[in-house]
């Protein structure tokens, strides 16, 4: 695909986002870095002008046509930048923000992105992030250079990032990872509508990565083993139901394929423990994840599963006008969305960046928007020795994130918490 | 820097309490500093969905056609005056009564939109009943049953509205309701037709509806048989 081109296809996962999209929700995740210095606004402005033609996949808008969306060049040169919010990740209008379907955010010594899901998913909007970054600290007068998340700036964007990998794999054996099988819901106190309770736990990345090994796991198995059993005990106190639990975690396919696009390249596996087979603990939990996760996440698997997506967009629901598409998927998305998902963890890993720039970071946030059914979205994101985990949650109570760090701190993690309740 | 006693986490140090237990802060060598919070306190509310505009242009869209039609019978059968072109007026009045006019008017209580909806309603049916002049089933029949139904409605609107009743007390009124209602309608039916045939269906809905909400009474009571319906019936 050429730069000069003017326009762009949804990328296969993307397709589903706008269709879902709704008045009061949208499928939206945030990443910040927290530099050293008070962020300069205008110098904040002027580093996202200079970026942004780096980036020709997010310098677009959404536009209709008959059978699909599609993405278009933003006739505006950026989006503003805005004071942070209270209440981010609230719902995406095509026609506001000058048509652009992320928004940038400033506070303090906070950079702040919130991308809409169609345009590209957590690795893509962090490498933004950090390059991003990288030139306001360069306007600030550091010498930054490329490598690691930080693009170059002053060459084009090659092909291999603005192309939809997905097509490359499409194959006849495809095989869906999603269940429709109903699991455990947490339900509480619903916030008024558009607001986010959001709770940080930060942690130093090296405590974290050394109980995961004492359970031979992964950072992201063993977090979100942890959260699971958050749920179990939830559920165990809550009813007497035994429903099963499931956590849904986004796993980047540019690892396993060699790819370094910046669009949507993702698919989602989904864990499910069944509690009516006994008592877990958490040493129980953590194995079973760990051990399913490991089952399904091969290259084979995943090719299947890119496979199986691609055939629902070619098949014959490819000739439905986009208004029918829409009502399906937003059908879809309402009778099965998120019902087989108790909660969704997406790590977006570590973030590398140059040691020149290292010293001007704090740490990096990473947000996954709030759900419609599971209220609570738990996302996280690593730099240098600092991990955070961060909920958002549209109910009133914490039980669910108080479980989660307390279990932490029982296992020797020292965290600390921000939030803006 | 502060911790919770009881979660044993670190807080920030603007935090006055700890936010997943709520515990508050009390760290005399270090007070909670009155510096910058992590998050703003800026809410950006979006703005509504601008429903009255899309209900006025829905509103016009259903009048250019009703145009059309008046014209088209006016020119075509004169001498008659209006024929069909009625039907097609009085239907989309109904319906702009019926699904329109809720989204032009905002914050409106529910009993007044039942009434408002009952009397098209009425006025719909009381139109068919003067273009066949038929015998005297709406005074009879149709007028008691509706206003029966508009009252039912508007006793549920405002207990849902402002009880916000459990699963079983709202399974009882609406039970109740239901055997009601059913019981009218057979009284209406019994004093227009005269003969108890048209009684079988109205009697036996009426009496399914009375024991399904004496069940559900005992459901409200009973912890037990709560518990159990939520595991055996849940969705």
């Amino acid at each position: 695909m050429s730069q000069n081109k003017f326009w762009f296809k949804l990328d296969n996962a993307g397709k589903v986002f706008p269709g879902q999209n709704t008045s009061k929700w949208s499928n939206i995740f945030r990443a910040t870095i927290l530099l050293q210095e008070k962020i300069d606004p205008e110098l904040l402005e002027q580093a996202l002008k200079d970026v942004l033609p780096r980036f020709p996949c997010f310098d677009v808008c959404i536009k209709s046509g008959f059978f699909w969306f599609y993405l278009e060049k933003n006739p505006h040169d950026a989006p503003p930048v805005c004071a942070d919010i209270n209440n981010p990740c609230y719902r995406v209008k095509f026609n506001e923000n000058k048509r652009f379907l992320f928004r940038v955010f400033y506070r303090e010594n906070r950079v702040s992105v919130e991308f809409f899901h169609a345009l590209t998913d957590g690795a893509g909007a962090t490498t933004f992030l950090c390059t991003l970054c990288a030139q306001y600290l360069r306007l600030c007068g550091h010498e930054i250079p490329a490598g690691g998340h930080v693009l170059d700036i002053t060459q084009p964007a090659p092909e291999s990032e603005l192309t939809d990998p997905f097509y490359d794999y499409e194959g006849k054996h495809g095989r869906s990872g999603r269940s429709t099988r109903k699991v455990y819901h947490y339900r509480g106190t619903p916030l008024p509508t558009h607001t986010v309770g959001i709770i940080t736990g930060i942690m130093p990345t090296d405590a974290v990565l050394k109980k995961a090994k004492e359970y031979g796991a992964t950072v992201t198995e063993y977090l979100s083993a942890v959260l699971l059993y958050c749920f179990y005990e939830q559920q165990k106190k809550e009813t007497r139901r035994e429903d099963d639990l499931s956590v849904q975690i986004p796993v980047s396919l540019r690892k396993p394929f060699n790819r370094t696009t910046l669009r949507n390249f993702t698919l989602t596996y989904q864990i499910r423990i069944d509690p009516s087979l006994g008592e877990y603990s958490l040493e129980e939990f953590v194995r079973q994840i760990m051990l399913n996760l490991r089952l399904v996440n091969n290259t084979k698997n995943l090719k299947a599963m890119v496979a199986s997506n691609l055939k629902l967009e070619k098949g014959a629901m490819r000739f439905f006008p986009l208004v029918l598409k829409n009502l399906a998927i937003n059908l879809s998305f309402r009778l099965t969305g998120e019902h087989s998902t108790t909660v969704l963890f997406s790590n977006v890993g570590k973030m590398t960046v140059p040691p020149e720039m290292e010293e001007h970071v704090q740490r990096l946030d990473f947000m996954a928007g709030p759900g419609k059914i599971n209220g609570v979205r738990v996302g996280c994101g690593s730099i240098k020795n600092v991990l955070t985990v961060s909920f958002l949650d549209i109910c009133k109570e914490t039980e669910i994130e108080r479980r989660f760090f307390t279990t932490l701190v029982k296992a020797g993690i020292p965290v600390k918490i921000e939030s803006n309740r | 820097m502060s911790y919770c006693v009881n979660c044993g986490v670190e807080l920030d140090v603007s935090a006055k309490k700890c936010v997943l237990c709520d515990t508050p802060v009390y760290n005399p060598n270090h007070p909670p500093e009155d510096v910058p919070t992590p998050y703003s306190d800026r809410v950006v509310l979006p703005p509504k969905v601008r429903r009255r505009f899309s209900a006025f242009l829905f509103s016009v869209i259903l009048l250019l056609p009703n145009i059309v039609c008046l014209l088209a019978d006016l020119l075509v059968s004169k001498e008659n005056g209006l024929t069909w072109a009625q039907y097609v007026n009085t239907s989309s009045l109904l319906v702009w009564v019926l699904f329109v006019l809720p989204f032009l008017i905002e914050k409106v209580r529910p009993f007044v939109l039942i009434a408002v909806d009952s009397i098209a309603i009425l006025g719909y049916i009381f139109f068919f009943y003067c273009s066949f002049n038929q015998s005297g089933w709406f005074l009879r029949v149709a007028l008691p049953l509706v206003l029966v139904f508009a009252v039912f409605a508007c006793i549920t609107a405002e207990f849902f509205d402002r009880k916000k009743p459990d699963w079983p007390l709202q399974a009882i009124v609406l039970c109740f309701q239901l055997g009601g209602f059913a019981a009218v309608c057979a009284a209406a039916l019994y004093v227009y037709f005269g003969t108890p045939l048209f009684l079988a269906v109205p009697v036996v809905v009426s009496v399914c509806s009375i024991v399904v909400g004496g069940f559900f009474i005992y459901v409200k009571h009973s912890r037990r048989m709560r518990a159990w319906l939520s595991r055996r019936f849940f969705v």
